[in-house]
């Protein structure tokens, strides 16, 4: 049984569960480990709030690691997860009715130093004042373009093109049928296409 | 009369043909069909810009704000009494089979201990008539076994081969080896792989 924290971290996905289900924290870290890069990108690309997409990555994981007992090993767990991290964002966006975002920051930001605090960091690596400049502004126009996506659109081209999830895992984590994902994959895309064709290939 | 035109690609067409698994006509359509040919250009050009989008981290100490929130779940543990209260008040049935079971199990055990302390002589008797048929029933059955034993045929080799306490530590040190190794054994099994999955990217 893997119970050193560099056998957990070559372990499977479902090997690590299997011991966060008779109780090993070291398994629950590094399930959050695992998942918490993927997770909270998503929710911070649905909300564009950094301090809202913290709060609902943490409800997600928590949630998560309360209900570890009802998960079904035949079905992935980064599915049972994303769909977890999907639904807390969809409730909290009807909720809040918070469809369309800025990306300079969170539109219930009050003062400048908010907006910077909740504004969107791209990338890590350290390019050049030109190639910042133009990744800064063709990353931005796409952050932007997908955060005036309708909700759904949003879930659906972020978990197939970042994520890299397959048709059919994206209709299992949304709970849609597979036509209607792929159509809102294409109508998201067709309206990504007119919002970014102003800029240069 | 047919159109010989062929049609413009369809959106499953047009997911082929960014994995790279259209069909060569349809792809020949492509080189045709001016239409087809700029919406493929843009479809590209749109799904490289989103594949590159990066993963974002959140704020430093993340994994421990979660794990400061959660009770790791004890399967061995019992429910919690505030469940189970919520569990027997959910409806009026499990009100009335809670109370049902609390009223049998009372009754049953204020029943037992009422007749234990009016019968006294009665209950001193029974046990000392079970000490002695138990008794009996004990050396009968070890008398059994040990007339069975004897009567096996490996009885004699086996001891011969625990003749001397040299052997009999030897013997006990082979046991207690497969032992270990059988437990060992049955641990490695029981923590065997399910099937695999793809990680996350990290």
């Amino acid at each position: 049984m893997a119970d050193h924290p560099q056998d957990l971290k070559n372990a499977t996905d479902q090997e690590v569960v299997a011991l966060a289900r008779i109780g090993r924290e070291a398994a629950f870290r590094e399930l959050v480990r695992r998942y918490e890069r993927p997770i909270f990108s998503l929710i911070y690309r649905m909300v564009r709030d950094r301090e809202l997409a913290e709060d609902l990555a943490q409800e997600t994981f928590v949630k998560a690691i309360n209900a570890v007992a009802s998960y079904r090993p035949e079905y992935k767990f980064s599915s049972w997860i994303f769909k977890i991290a999907n639904n807390a964002t969809i409730d909290h966006l009807r909720k809040r009715e918070l469809s369309t975002l800025s990306i300079e920051g969170s539109p219930h930001a009050q003062t400048p130093e908010a907006m910077d605090a909740t504004a969107l960091q791209l990338g890590t690596r350290d390019p050049g004042p030109l190639e910042e400049l133009e990744a800064r502004e063709l990353g931005g126009a796409i952050e932007a373009a997908i955060g005036e996506l309708r909700p759904e659109y949003r879930s659906c081209i972020l978990l197939r093109h970042v994520e890299g999830r397959p048709y059919e895992e994206i209709a299992q984590i949304l709970g849609l049928p597979l036509g209607t994902v792929k159509t809102y994959i294409h109508r998201a895309r067709h309206e990504l296409r007119q919002a970014l064709a102003h800029l240069k290939e | 009369m047919h159109d010989l035109t062929p049609s413009h690609l369809s959106l499953d067409e047009l997911d082929a043909w960014l994995e790279g698994a259209l069909a060569p006509d349809r792809q020949a359509h492509i080189e045709t069909c001016f239409e087809c040919r700029t919406l493929t250009r843009a479809e590209r050009v749109l799904v490289r810009r989103l594949d590159v989008m990066e993963h974002l981290s959140p704020s430093p100490g993340f994994a421990d704000r979660v794990m400061a929130e959660v009770a790791i779940p004890d399967p061995f543990a019992l429910r919690s009494a505030g469940r189970l209260w919520a569990r027997i008040t959910a409806s009026r049935r499990t009100m009335a089979l809670a109370a049902s079971i609390i009223a049998v199990v009372g009754l049953s055990m204020g029943g037992s201990i009422w007749w234990s302390v009016s019968h006294h002589e009665t209950l001193v008797s029974l046990e000392s008539w079970v000490q002695t048929q138990a008794g009996s029933w004990f050396w009968v059955g070890l008398r059994g076994i040990v007339s069975n034993l004897l009567e096996h045929p490996w009885y004699d080799p086996v001891r011969q081969l625990l003749g001397t306490p040299g052997r009999i530590a030897l013997v006990s040190a082979v046991n207690m080896m497969v032992y270990i190794g059988g437990v060992l054994l049955m641990k490695r099994l029981l923590a065997s792989p399910g099937p695999r999955v793809a990680h996350a990217h990290s």
